[in-house]
């Protein structure tokens, strides 16, 4: 498996850093444009930051679509690897390649703009309170992202299951948001039949009515318990059944 | 004598045809067999059932006494009949490719068939035309200890120079413990490859039989057989 990482990598790294030389040229020129209001550049500099994940989104999607439509699947799908190691080894490195967009972005962001949000009145309070609920977040949107891309992949390899004509690929977006949809009201009805939350600052449980997956309030981040644990079942069952499917049911 | 492939009762339907209809077809350890049979035949799906690309409909279907998984994908070198490697590669990339995926991948061979078929494996492989690709996916595919070869249309549209390099490095380089399948409809110029033939009509198996016994019987050499059998 990490020989195909290897080799997934060294087939995306270009773009992705294409994607990143974008994203900065547009943050410097944001930034030379001397825009005085922190709310517009912060904006600005957040739009061009979405520019960047709207772009690797894509590309991640257009590469497994690769894989199952065009030539590139006779080559991939003979190698002896099973269908668990080639979508494992497919979500690690877009993992990968969102976290060191994410990380590459908001480090110049800081470095830029560290006048305008006078970072060093926001270090104390963001060190001593924010900070670690910031990191339990920042794992918990993770989780989500990564559940939103296994069920991506879900969908593209149901629709090439169902639908053989490469015209109609398009469609797996409509299996999409039917799948979507329904874990969406799965997650609603599991918060709202187990109400229990965990504070990710006092790791304290409490019971919340009337809350949601993730709840803020009062400076703290409240995490419901059963959602977090749906959204990873979630994220296994649609992992295993894709892998299952790759290996087992899709005709290149 | 130990068989490589068995297959019984092989039938693939698409929605609304039958590619192949209960196929039953044995190929014993170390031959060399040419699969025949014009355009829509049912060559192609035959072969990529057995590289693990199509599932059957029904039937079984065995390499090496093992169902189609990642361990036969292991044993089977296949030349598809289209350009498969990664577009970002050059062809030093897809040697180490190969290197790193099958064990059986010999690097001192392949960049010895990549000299006689005059390629330079710092060409990337967007650059290459039809025929320099053909011998480079053959090369690569050659260059594994693998114990079955497939090759689907091996010299389908190549120019008459680069099939002979493409026919001479089959018979320079294949593995007498190995066995193969051939694909084509170009039967003349491959038909002295084959230990045996079989003649593919409609997804059904029209005849088959040892090349030599069949051309004696017949008194007729197989590319004249084919057409008989096809009507061409």
């Amino acid at each position: 498996m990490g020989k195909y990482i290897k080799y997934e990598i060294k087939g995306s790294y270009r773009f992705v850093l294409g994607v990143l030389a974008l994203v900065l040229i547009l943050m410097t020129g944001i930034y030379l444009k001397g825009f005085d209001r922190l709310g517009i550049i912060g904006g600005l500099a957040g739009l061009a930051i979405v520019i960047g994940y709207i772009a690797e989104i894509y590309y991640i999607i257009d590469s497994f679509r690769k894989e199952l439509y065009e030539d590139r699947g006779y080559l991939t799908f003979t190698l002896p690897l099973s269908g668990k190691q080639i979508i494992a080894s497919k979500l690690v490195v877009s993992t990968l390649w969102i976290l060191v967009i994410g990380f590459v972005t908001m480090g110049y962001f800081l470095i830029l703009f560290r006048k305008d949000i006078n970072i060093g009145q926001l270090e104390i309070g963001l060190l001593e309170e924010f900070l670690p609920q910031m990191i339990y977040y920042g794992i918990y949107m993770l989780v989500l992202g990564i559940n939103t891309l296994i069920l991506i992949y879900l969908s593209m390899a149901l629709g090439r299951v169902t639908i053989r004509n490469k015209k109609l690929g398009g469609l797996w977006f409509l299996i999409f948001i039917v799948l979507s949809t329904f874990v969406q009201i799965g997650y609603n009805y599991v918060y709202q039949t187990f109400p229990h939350y965990l504070n990710l600052s006092s790791f304290n449980l409490i019971n919340i009515d009337n809350g949601a997956g993730l709840t803020i309030s009062s400076g703290s981040i409240y995490m419901n318990l059963a959602t977090a644990i749906y959204t990873i079942l979630i994220g296994i069952v649609s992992f295993f059944t894709t892998s299952y499917l790759v290996e087992n049911k899709i005709d290149i | 004598m130990e068989k490589i492939v068995e297959i019984k009762g092989l039938t693939k339907r698409y929605i609304n045809t039958i590619a192949l209809n209960g196929i039953d077809l044995d190929i014993e350890k170390g031959k060399v067999v040419g699969i025949l049979g014009p355009n829509g035949s049912g060559k192609t799906t035959l072969i990529k059932i057995l590289a693990g690309l199509l599932r059957q409909s029904k039937g079984e279907v065995k390499i090496d006494s093992r169902n189609i998984s990642v361990y036969t994908k292991s044993i089977v070198s296949y030349l598809p009949d289209r350009n498969f490697l990664y577009s970002w590669m050059s062809i030093e990339d897809a040697l180490k490719f190969y290197s790193d995926f099958f064990k059986d991948f010999d690097i001192k061979r392949a960049e010895n068939l990549l000299d006689f078929m005059n390629l330079d494996k710092y060409l990337k492989v967007n650059q290459l035309s039809k025929g320099m690709h053909e011998k480079l996916n053959l090369s690569l595919v050659l260059s594994r200890k693998a114990k079955l070869y497939i090759l689907d249309e091996p010299i389908a549209g190549v120019d008459p120079v680069a099939r002979d390099k493409i026919l001479d490095a089959i018979i320079n380089n294949y593995n007498e413990d190995s066995s193969m399948i051939i694909t084509t409809h170009l039967v003349r110029d491959m038909e002295n490859l084959f230990d045996e033939v079989v003649f593919l009509k409609e997804g059904t198996i029209k005849q088959r039989g040892e090349a030599e016994k069949l051309r004696e019987e017949n008194g007729k050499s197989i590319d004249e057989l084919y057409k008989e059998v096809f009507g061409e």
